[in-house]
């Protein structure tokens, strides 16, 4: 299961790969920007959805506070975390150093015609090698928040709840109630 | 949170509870109660004994105590609905005749003997008892002594009540006094069931069951002087013949304590008791049941041994009473509760009323071998019984069996994974966002309940050992019954093999397949979602819940005689 998990998220990462090439002109350009952003946020809610079901998998954990203290919200957060800081390293290592090809102008999804709309490159580049990463960290986080929310709400499963919320704190650390 | 007696609400429900055996059955009904097998009711219980030291006693009145600081009266009080945890209210009331001043340490001294004519008083006295009944220390009770014991009792009761009724000071201070008026209160609204439980073949229940109906009868009607008829009383009582045995005392002890219990006399006092209760009149006249429970041919627990190998104990001489006075639970005893529950809820109060010459109710259980010896097969349906149930709602045996498992897979896991504290569970859960309020008080009640159910530590000259709770002594006491021959479970749920720790993960399919930690927490947080500071009712509710979803594995005693002869015939 953990394989096929893994497996699926890589494919996910690099499945832009899959798409067919399309040329970005002048006219076109903010409508592939756009389009850039909504494969990150895409992304970003495969991954979250993926995430879900990887830190749902690690047992709840009931131990005495005084053999050792309860690890399962800490692996949870820990993987979740993890990914998260990686994905932009991951997409952007991909994207800039496997997917974009100056010469031939392209990256991503897109070909550029880099005689005439020289400038177009360099705002894909952004696009997908800064912006891009920013996009999908912040949505498969926010993607992440909102899921593990319907899943606790409509649901009942709090597992991936606890990475954001546990201790009646916000990541365990932000909140006012205490344990008594 | 009621930790006090409430005594707003009429009570229809009393029970005595007479000697060391009676005690022990008390356990088992406060046990009942705990498992919700009363939900909502209020039941008034008296303690009688005679030996104030009793450790059966102690531990009963402590077992009270720790209750009634969890106990609350929510839950619907209907005969085939099982309850919430804790969900009876009960209302303790002890009366201990006091032998140990020097001017009632012994019947010679009680009666007066010397005063008088005393040739004649001894001679009158030399009728009924023997010399050495005359003389033995009370303090310790009546010794299986029951012609002596019944007489004092009966008489120890009017005392106390004339006495009360004479002072308000005395008065305030009798719970004796005020457990009687309760069935006076109780028998002018129509209606009090008095059930009592003691031994036949011991000392001061054997002593206290016959004279019950009569000296409470006529304790109420001395408190309303006569003025009202106490028709609406009604009695029951179950009838214990001998299931335990202990070493008969030596020839040193028995020269110096002159009378003392001897296990060896047990059948006979208790085929003398019964001969008795089925042909005195008087008996037939007041009680409305008896509960006859034997033992027959099964084995019956040695308790010097029980100590010697489960506790580490050793035996040293037999005890009359007094501080070492403590037997392991037994499943009789526990029977004996379920009848005062079948007593309390079968049966309206005009139907008792028509009730001429005592009924006598017992039930047969089937058995099974285990090499030269007979195991009886216990079922929840033995213990309880359903006269009529919906396809839509389970049978109160099945919610028995629910509440049971229940309660002991939350006692265990406390013990698993907490040492007993219900403190670390709660900040475990508030771990994952569910939390309760529970008072220190709450906590510590809970913490005990649960080691004394399911299983404790204690220090014993420097050396930790492992008690088996209530419920593991229960089944040590049918012989460790095996296959699933007591009330469908698996021998290993009693953790004998595990330091007497119950392996509660093998009470449910969910469990036993899977890590029960994870199948728990999912399972309570699905059910019960975030709980933001409930209070222990609200904890003990989600508990059950919680364990009661999950699907229960039976054992069936006969599935491993059928395995054998299957291999049999392939041989």
């Amino acid at each position: 299961m953990k394989r096929k998990i893994l497996l699926t998220g890589l494919f996910s990462i690099v499945g832009i790969a899959a798409f067919a090439q399309t040329q970005s002109t002048p006219n076109t350009l903010s409508g592939d920007l756009i389009m850039v952003y909504l494969q990150a946020t895409f992304m970003g809610l495969l991954l979250s959805l993926i995430m879900l079901g990887i830190v749902s998998r690690i047992k709840y954990d009931l131990i005495d506070n005084r053999i050792r203290s309860q690890k399962d919200v800490r692996k949870r957060r820990i993987i979740f975390f993890t990914v998260m800081l990686l994905l932009p390293a991951v997409w952007f290592y991909y994207l800039f150093f496997i997917s974009l090809d100056q010469l031939a102008g392209t990256i991503g999804t897109y070909f550029v015609d880099t005689m005439q709309h020289a400038y177009i490159l360099p705002e894909l580049i952004h696009a997908y090698c800064v912006m891009g990463p920013f996009v999908l960290m912040l949505t498969y986080f926010l993607f992440f928040v909102l899921f593990s929310w319907i899943f606790a709400r409509f649901f009942n499963k709090y597992k991936a709840r606890t990475v954001i919320y546990s201790n009646f704190k916000y990541l365990g650390i932000i909140g006012k109630k205490n344990k008594k | 949170m009621g930790n006090k007696k409430d005594t707003t609400r009429t009570s229809k429900y009393f029970l005595v509870c007479a000697g060391g055996t009676g005690m022990r059955c008390m356990q088992s009904f406060i046990n009942l109660c705990a498992l919700g097998m009363f939900s909502g009711q209020t039941i008034d219980v008296l303690l009688l004994d005679t030996d104030a030291e009793n450790k059966d006693k102690k531990n009963t009145e402590n077992l009270i105590q720790k209750y009634t600081k969890l106990m609350h009266s929510d839950g619907e009080a209907k005969a085939n609905k099982a309850g919430d945890f804790f969900s009876a209210q009960i209302n303790l009331y002890t009366f201990i005749p006091d032998y140990s001043k020097e001017t009632t340490k012994r019947f010679t001294l009680i009666s007066e003997i010397e005063k008088g004519d005393p040739a004649v008083n001894k001679r009158l006295g030399d009728l009924f008892y023997e010399e050495p009944v005359q003389d033995f220390d009370l303090s310790h009770g009546y010794r299986a002594q029951t012609h002596l014991g019944s007489y004092l009792m009966y008489h120890a009761f009017i005392e106390e009540i004339r006495q009360a009724n004479a002072s308000d000071e005395y008065k305030s201070s009798s719970d004796l006094f005020k457990f009687v008026d309760r069935i006076r209160e109780a028998n002018n609204e129509g209606e009090a069931r008095i059930f009592s439980l003691g031994s036949t073949f011991g000392g001061t229940g054997a002593s206290s069951i016959p004279v019950m109906p009569i000296a409470i009868t006529d304790a109420a009607k001395i408190i309303s002087g006569g003025m009202v008829e106490m028709d609406n009383l009604f009695y029951g009582a179950s009838l214990l013949s001998n299931y335990f045995t202990f070493p008969s005392p030596s020839d040193a002890h028995k020269a110096k304590d002159g009378i003392i219990a001897d296990a060896q006399f047990f059948p006979y006092n208790s085929a003398a008791a019964l001969m008795y209760y089925i042909k005195d009149k008087t008996i037939l006249q007041t009680y409305k049941r008896f509960y006859i429970l034997g033992w027959g041919e099964f084995n019956k627990i040695n308790v010097a041994d029980y100590k010697t190998k489960i506790s580490g104990k050793t035996g040293g001489k037999t005890a009359t009473g007094g501080k070492k006075q403590e037997n392991p639970a037994h499943i009789l005893e526990f029977m004996s509760a379920c009848a005062a529950k079948h007593f309390f809820e079968h049966g309206k109060a005009e139907e008792l009323q028509t009730i001429a010459t005592t009924e006598m109710m017992f039930k047969a259980v089937e058995s099974i071998s285990k090499g030269d010896e007979k195991i009886p097969v216990i079922n929840f349906d033995d213990l309880v019984s359903s006269p009529n149930t919906t396809d839509k709602e389970l049978s109160i045996d099945d919610q028995f069996r629910d509440n049971m498992y229940a309660f002991l897979s939350f006692c265990s896991l406390l013990q698993e994974r907490y040492e007993g504290r219900t403190e670390n569970l709660i900040s475990d859960l508030f771990t994952y966002n569910s939390s309760y309020n529970l008072s220190e008080e709450e906590i510590e009640a809970l913490d005990f309940f649960c080691s004394y159910f399911a299983m404790r530590k204690e220090t014993d000259e420097g050396e930790e050992i492992a008690i088996p709770g209530w419920f593991a002594q229960m089944w040590h006491s049918l012989n460790e019954a095996p296959d699933g021959t007591f009330l469908g479970m698996d021998p290993v749920v009693f953790g004998k093999d595990t330091d007497w720790l119950p392996n509660w993960n093998r009470l449910y399919t969910e469990t036993a397949n899977d890590n029960p930690f994870d199948e728990f927490v999912k399972r309570f947080k699905k059910l019960n979602h975030n709980a933001k500071g409930s209070d222990y009712k609200q904890f003990l509710k989600d508990i059950r819940s919680t364990f009661t979803s999950f699907t229960p594995i039976v054992v069936d005693p006969s599935a491993a005689n059928r395995k054998t002869e299957q291999t049999t015939e392939l041989v």
